[in-house]
């Protein structure tokens, strides 16, 4: 595994009086692994810890606790100092292009930053590598030297791939990286990070609330609810045979931009809780459609697989660990 | 065929600026009957919410100029009212709802008394007698959070907006939109800052507010699956010039303009493992100089000669479904 997440958890101290300090649970125990080559997507409603999760693994934050093991290295407790050489290794996508790339800095400047701080190169060199990382993300030479407000949006994105890839990292961490952008152009991006993906063997961690994107690019997703997975699986059987009552409804909710239009959606009932105050139990019991019982209210459910690999967090699934719903 | 409720005619806007003139809308043609849903779909620039706003004259002059054409709504032309009429027209008659519901409440007070607010300044439109006081206006405005289906309206009135989640926001906006009972709801990518799960409850409300008011919605969205949801009728814009207008299943079945079908084409489905996705090459072109002839061309495939000379004139392709495109024209 290139990279394994063991129980991680993130909790921020917020303020909710003078002297009452709250928890906010962003993330709360979540397992993944990552195999070389692969693309995983993490996929979830606002707050549901998707976003925290990639920046812990990056350890943009430290968490709370867990382990993140790295290319076999635990980086969940290194210090400042010992993150610069793991830097070289993971890189991230933005959302926004526009606020990721230095207004004052061209292109060039922005994409030879990583070589010239880790590799320490310049010249005619670094000039070819900026060059090479250019050609590679389909951007003409005559870019190179342009500042960011004269790119288009799809333009800028490229730009900041570049820059990500420009270490050759093992792992990239795209963070809804064409929420931002048209459909047309957003069309042109998902194909470049795919044949990307291939081309350097990279591995990503794809974070989107979009569910059509992640079908797309991932081979694997991972679906989050109030800073916990509860299921995860092969992208097409999740999306086809979704088995927790959440990413029923969650599949459910998109509509389709299609003629038909399925009349048995699943509407939820209420909002998300908040992650300041967690519901006891299974976090979903109070908006499940499907709820069993007091079990829900009061044990969380572990996330494990079943016989066919695919892993649910939910007491429908307790027993025995069937691929059906079983109801006592 | 009954007269329209709301025809926008050859609708030309500019918006004059620094570098020029932007020409923002090129000859608009949109009608919405009375109960229909219509869609307006588009990409970034296309125009879609500068018609919208323009429907309720909301966008300021200078910059932006009309250059022709007449919007009518029950058959008064809504660009030569006078600024007193418009006034009883707006959020009366059509009402508008936006995309970022905190942007359009008032932090510093209830969503009661802006709820009341709302209604009693829609008292002078009408006959004294029927005039309601505060008291009245208020219980009209549980009511109104009660149709909107905000559990516990009778104490939820009393909360801020940041006490509210964006769900819940959104439906106090749709609650103030219905309080001047409109015959026409304008909505401006009014689900595109919710979760998807909440956009659903919304896009449900919508839905269902339509059957029971009898109410005509103009929706704009980026998302054609929103659209597709709810509209009974789909316009494709691009670059300021309507496209394709046509039965929503048949913009997604057969779609006949280039760029409806590119852009149908960009799209990652949900439900089927989709290997390449082809995106539009180039990019939207700038409006201070536009192409000439079809604004599409120079991205289009499947361009002809007559496409970078003459505009291509909107006309049915087939019985209820038009398209802007010389791929249908005479001869073609």
């Amino acid at each position: 595994m290139l990279l394994e997440v063991r129980d991680l958890k993130k909790h921020f101290t917020v303020k909710r009086g003078l002297f009452d300090r709250g928890s906010l649970r962003a993330v709360d125990g979540v397992d993944l692994a990552l195999a070389p080559g692969e693309a995983c997507g993490l996929v979830g409603e606002s707050g549901s810890g998707k976003s925290t999760v990639a920046r812990l693994v990056l350890r943009l934050l430290t968490p709370t606790a867990g382990r993140i093991l790295f290319d076999g290295d635990d980086i969940a407790g290194l210090e400042e100092r010992e993150l610069a050489g793991l830097r070289e290794r993971m890189q991230m996508v933005f959302q926004d292009p526009h606020s990721a790339l230095n207004p004052r800095m061209t292109v060039f400047r922005s994409i030879a930053e990583p070589l010239v701080i880790h590799r320490r190169l310049g010249g005619l060199e670094l000039r070819n590598q900026v060059e090479e990382l250019l050609e590679i993300v389909g951007l003409s030479r005559q870019f190179m030297y342009r500042f960011p407000h004269e790119l288009s949006g799809g333009q800028k994105q490229r730009v900041c791939i570049a820059r990500a890839v420009a270490l050759r990292p093992k792992l990239l961490v795209l963070d809804e990286p064409t929420s931002a952008l048209d459909v047309s152009v957003q069309a042109q991006i998902l194909e470049f990070l795919t044949d990307l993906r291939e081309r350097l063997g990279l591995t990503y961690l794809f974070i989107s609330h979009n569910l059509a994107v992640i079908r797309y690019v991932c081979d694997r997703v991972a679906v989050m609810y109030l800073g916990r997975i509860v299921e995860e699986g092969d992208t097409a059987t999740v999306f086809e045979q979704p088995k927790h009552p959440y990413t029923q409804a969650l599949l459910s909710s998109v509509p389709l931009p299609q003629a038909e239009q399925p009349d048995d959606a699943i509407i939820l009932e209420g909002d998300i809780p908040s992650p300041i105050d967690v519901p006891t139990g299974c976090p979903f019991h109070t908006r499940c459609p499907q709820k069993i019982g007091p079990v829900c209210e009061t044990a969380r459910p572990t996330l494990a697989p079943d016989t066919t690999g695919r892993k649910i967090a939910c007491h429908l699934y307790d027993k025995g660990r069937a691929s059906t719903p079983v109801r006592s | 065929m009954t007269d329209p409720l709301l025809d926008i005619r050859d609708f030309r806007l500019h918006f004059d600026t620094f570098d020029g003139e932007h020409k923002a809308l090129d000859g608009v043609n949109i009608s919405v009957a009375r109960g229909e849903t219509v869609g307006i779909v588009g990409e970034t620039g296309c125009g879609k919410s500068i018609t919208a706003k323009s429907v309720l004259r909301l966008l300021p002059s200078p910059p932006a100029r009309v250059v022709s054409g007449e919007i009518r709504f029950q058959g008064r032309d809504l660009l030569t009212l006078p600024e007193a009429e418009i006034r009883r027209i707006r959020g009366i008659d059509i009402a508008m709802i936006f995309q970022d519901p905190m942007t359009y409440l008032n932090p510093v007070f209830t969503v009661g008394q802006q709820l009341v607010d709302v209604i009693m300044s829609h008292q002078a439109a009408r006959p004294s007698a029927e005039r309601l006081n505060r008291r009245a206006a208020r219980d009209k405005a549980v009511s109104l959070l009660e149709s909107v289906r905000i559990p516990h309206a009778d104490v939820q009135i009393d909360s801020y907006p940041h006490q509210l989640s964006g769900g819940m926001r959104q439906r106090v906006l749709i609650a103030m939109a219905l309080s001047g009972s409109p015959s026409l709801l304008i909505a401006d990518e009014p689900t595109t800052a919710l979760d998807v799960t909440i956009q659903a409850q919304i896009l449900q409300l919508i839905a269902d507010l339509v059957d029971e008011l009898h109410l005509a919605v103009l929706m704009i969205s980026h998302d054609l699956g929103v659209v597709a949801k709810l509209c009974r009728r789909v316009v494709v814009m691009y670059a300021g010039n309507v496209v394709e207008d046509a039965p929503t299943a048949e913009i997604f079945e057969q779609p006949k303009h280039p760029y409806t079908q590119r852009l149908l084409q960009a799209i990652p489905h949900l439900h089927a493992d989709v290997q390449h996705l082809s995106g539009i090459t180039g990019s939207i072109p700038n409006l201070l100089e536009p192409p000439a002839g079809c604004r599409f061309h120079p991205r289009c495939g499947q361009a002809m000669p007559v496409c970078a000379q003459a505009k291509p004139v909107f006309g049915d392709v087939a019985p209820g479904h038009g398209a802007a495109c010389h791929l249908y024209g005479e001869g073609a």
